[in-house]
């Protein structure tokens, strides 16, 4: 990562330098909505001000308003709200990468299909390398610039959604991508596509 | 009650050294069972043992093992706290680690995927929560404790049960009423308070 060898650095530190978000979303019970958002700054060692500052900041980015949402306790927040504040705390400290691991997995499909909105909105404003762990193929084709299919532990194929779809490199890719609504694929990927190419 | 209507200041007294003697003996249980209940919430392997070698210890008849320490120590102060810090180890032990072991997963995950320490994670997010747990362990060693600290007065001289000890060898069924009656209060009053603590404590 940024041309330095991960294996080579000291995990905490590490991990506090990419934002982590989890299907389970494991906000901290015992802290407030706000304490949540700025777990990582203030382990980084943040004054109070600026991280106050950050979390408000944040809390509007993912759609929730500040005022209401602050001093809230985790369990008076819905499924997806509590997603909102996960992937608001992984970014608080602007982190070089972001991981997900299939963070909208416990949600509902219309809450999921607008948190997947979202998401490329906020990656796009953070223009942050994400990460993104998911067993939905149109999950991946919906968000992806790039997909890896792995395979117990082995890589299948990389590539664009479309060079996914069109030309899969192994029997398992092209059982993954042309399982479900083809029709749709092909279309949604190929405007997808266009709309890359200048 | 006649006893304790003649007698106010030296019932007082007693009381005051038999929360002396309790509260002393939980800080130090407390110092002890926190890091072994943290243990075993660590280790589940080793939990049922540590946990089952604490119990043992807890069904030893509270005269036997006073007799025991009073052979190791001699007569005073020295064996009751002993007898109170071992009793209560089962208790608080057992409690730090259920409290431990109900965090949900998902959030000790999330906080080491944040870079929290273990130590971090342990001081900010486990024991936070465990808290209103071991409060829990707590009140019930708490008055246990006031109940076994009565034997202080049969091998130290301290607490209340002087006045019980005194009034079984004089006869004197008021003393012992007195004895009996301001254990019994101190008992529910630190119950009450611990009661209120942990609900303070869930939030």
């Amino acid at each position: 990562m940024d041309e330095t060898d991960v294996t080579q650095l000291d995990a905490v530190q590490l991990r506090r330098s990419i934002g982590y978000v989890i299907q389970a979303v494991g906000l901290f019970a015992n802290m407030t909505v706000a304490q949540n958002v700025g777990v990582v700054p203030s382990l980084l060692g943040w004054n109070r001000r600026d991280v106050d500052a950050r979390v408000d900041e944040l809390l509007q980015l993912v759609g929730l308003d500040p005022t209401t949402y602050r001093a809230r306790r985790p369990s008076a927040l819905s499924g997806g709200e509590a997603q909102r504040i996960g992937v608001a705390r992984a970014i608080a400290a602007r982190p070089r990468a972001l991981l997900m691991d299939e963070p909208f997995g416990a949600v509902d499909v219309v809450v999921r299909s607008a948190l997947q909105r979202e998401l490329v909105r906020i990656v796009g404003e953070l223009h942050t390398t994400t990460m993104f762990v998911t067993h939905d193929v149109d999950e991946a084709f919906r968000l992806a610039d790039r997909i890896v299919v792995m395979r117990q532990g082995q890589v299948e194929q990389s590539g664009t959604p479309f060079e996914l779809f069109d030309s899969p490199a192994t029997p398992y890719v092209r059982d993954l991508v042309h399982a479900g609504d083809n029709v749709f694929r092909r279309y949604f990927l190929r405007g997808r596509e266009l709309l890359r190419t200048p | 009650m006649k006893y304790l209507v003649t007698h106010p200041w030296r019932v007082a007294a007693l009381t005051a050294s038999h929360v002396e003697l309790v509260a002393a003996a939980l800080a130090v249980a407390l110092l002890v069972a926190v890091p072994l209940g943290v243990v075993a919430a660590r280790n589940p392997r080793i939990a049922p043992w540590l946990l089952g070698a604490l119990g043992a210890i807890y069904t030893i008849p509270s005269l036997a093992l006073l007799a025991m320490l009073v052979q190791a120590f001699g007569l005073g102060f020295t064996p009751i706290f002993v007898a109170l810090v071992v009793y209560a180890q089962f208790m608080l032990a057992r409690n730090v680690a259920a409290g431990i072991a109900e965090v949900d997963p998902a959030q000790v995950d999330a906080a080491r995927g944040l870079g929290m320490s273990p130590a971090q994670i342990l001081a900010r997010i486990e024991f936070p929560q465990a808290l209103p747990v071991v409060i829990g362990g707590v009140r019930i060693a708490a008055i246990a404790m006031i109940a076994i600290a009565t034997l202080g007065g049969y091998v130290g001289g301290v607490g209340l049960g002087v006045l019980i000890f005194n009034g079984l060898t004089l006869h004197q069924l008021p003393m012992i009423l007195a004895g009996s009656i301001a254990a019994s209060a101190l008992a529910i009053a630190v119950d009450a308070a611990l009661r209120l603590a942990e609900r303070q404590a869930r939030g």
